[in-house]
């Protein structure tokens, strides 16, 4: 099997997706944990295009087909952390925000829906990275605990701790809001 | 299932559901991938946003002012690197490495009664139980009282009997509950140098480790400190990163604690 873009299907067996098609059908699944990460969408579709770009460089190197997904998975978490890291770097010099390090908020910040995304997004951005990256990890991308220990390098008493923290923290900053 | 797990249940899953919403609000409804940029793979697709130009002026500004600071301390040195000169104080053998600098608290100290130890802690901290690791292992955050709950600096463990097997008190985190490094620095490379002493924690003899984390970018050190008793029952405490506050308190608790014998 030679994926569109040349590469051949790793030889772990006759039913093991191409390139193509782990990228086809993984491509959305990793946007909206992208989105979920760096909560801009742009972003998160530079982010994974550069884990599928990252992918393809190693695509030949996979042990087995399941380790594709794991790889993008990690590599998405990565570039999310660097393109953070980048925000706060820019913002830092430019002073485009305030010291909350909120982004502005949403045009329609009238409507309910709208003020309780703002809400969450304003008591996501004061949570530890961790706690952020499991929160988002469980809920948008509904892994088990082995699996965000593996795409955040945690050990798994560690996710359960920055899973438990992170919900407790935000009970605390959402309050009775919720 | 009380009131109190209920309600906590009903605002996880309250917090599940906008997460959700938030993210579908930003992506919009399900579409096909746009198709494979092979160009992708080799020079970098950048966007050049409007902070860039404003962003590489101050960096380039940051630079000189930096390189020339620099050349004063390297040469106020004897043209030695800061970085690579860094070593670790001389291992004790019998107490905590006096460097980095550490503050003991002064004054009477709040003592709490935990799984059959008697901790000592610096006055107006508590212990508040976290429901984190498995296995058995019983984990409290030691903090001032009023501390926000969502960091913790400092964290005591009473290691279960099903994690004793893993747990290495002479690993970062022992192995299984601490943070990976790109915590500490981001994903940058981060020079590790380790300090190890043979201590008493609580009555019982410990191991204690200090893992001094130095950033590159951003020139930042961080110092990871953990104590073990690595024979059962086991117990450990870890701060990372810490400061000479974190570091002082762990003193006095090692100190005037006492642990089960084993």
């Amino acid at each position: 099997v030679v994926s569109q873009v040349g590469r051949a299907a790793p030889s772990a067996g006759d039913d093991a997706p191409s390139f193509d098609e782990l990228y086809d059908s993984m491509w959305w699944p990793m946007l909206r944990l992208a989105a979920g990460l760096v909560d801009d969408r742009a972003a998160a579709e530079d982010v994974v295009q550069d884990a599928f770009a990252a992918l393809y460089r190693r695509w030949d190197a996979l042990r087995t087909p399941a380790a594709a997904v794991g790889y993008l998975r990690t590599s998405v978490v990565n570039a999310s952390r660097s393109a953070l890291r980048r925000r706060m770097t820019a913002r830092r010099y430019l002073h485009v925000v305030g010291d909350d390090g909120v982004t502005e908020a949403p045009a329609d910040a009238s409507s309910v829906l709208a003020a309780e995304h703002d809400m969450v997004r304003s008591a996501l951005a004061r949570l530890p990275d961790k706690q952020r990256e499991v929160l988002t990890l469980r809920f948008i991308a509904e892994l088990s605990d082995a699996d965000i220990a593996e795409a955040t390098g945690l050990s798994q008493p560690g996710v359960r701790s920055a899973s438990s923290r992170g919900l407790a923290a935000l009970r605390t900053i959402l309050g009775g809001q919720l | 299932v009380n009131d109190s797990e209920f309600e906590a249940a009903d605002v996880e899953a309250r917090v599940r559901e906008l997460f959700v919403e938030r993210v579908d609000a930003q992506v919009g409804p399900r579409r096909p991938a746009p198709p494979f940029d092979p160009n992708r793979v080799g020079p970098r697709r950048t966007r050049r946003a409007s902070w860039v130009m404003p962003l590489l002026a101050a960096a380039c500004v940051a630079a000189v002012v930096a390189g020339a600071v620099g050349v004063t301390r390297v040469v106020a040195s004897g043209g030695d690197d800061p970085a690579a000169t860094h070593r670790p104080a001389p291992s004790a053998t019998t107490g905590v490495p006096t460097s980095p600098a550490a503050v003991v608290p002064k004054g009477t100290p709040t003592v709490v009664a935990l799984d059959g130890a008697t901790i000592a802690l610096p006055g107006g901290w508590v212990a508040t139980p976290v429901n984190g690791p498995a296995g058995g292992t019983h984990e409290w955050c030691l903090q001032p009282e009023g501390t926000s709950a969502d960091v913790c600096g400092l964290a005591l463990y009473h290691v279960g009997t099903a994690q004793q097997a893993e747990f290495d008190a002479g690993r970062e985190g022992f192995g299984v509950l601490g943070d990976p490094p790109q915590y500490l620095c981001g994903n940058e490379p981060s020079p590790v140098t380790t300090q190890d002493a043979q201590v008493s924690f609580g009555g019982r003899a410990a191991e204690y480790r200090l893992f001094d984390h130095y950033c590159r970018a951003s020139g930042q050190r961080h110092y990871v400190v953990q104590y073990a008793v690595a024979d059962s029952p086991v117990w450990a405490m870890l701060a990372e990163p810490s400061d000479a506050t974190t570091r002082g308190a762990m003193q006095l608790i090692a100190r005037d604690s006492t642990l089960p014998a084993s």
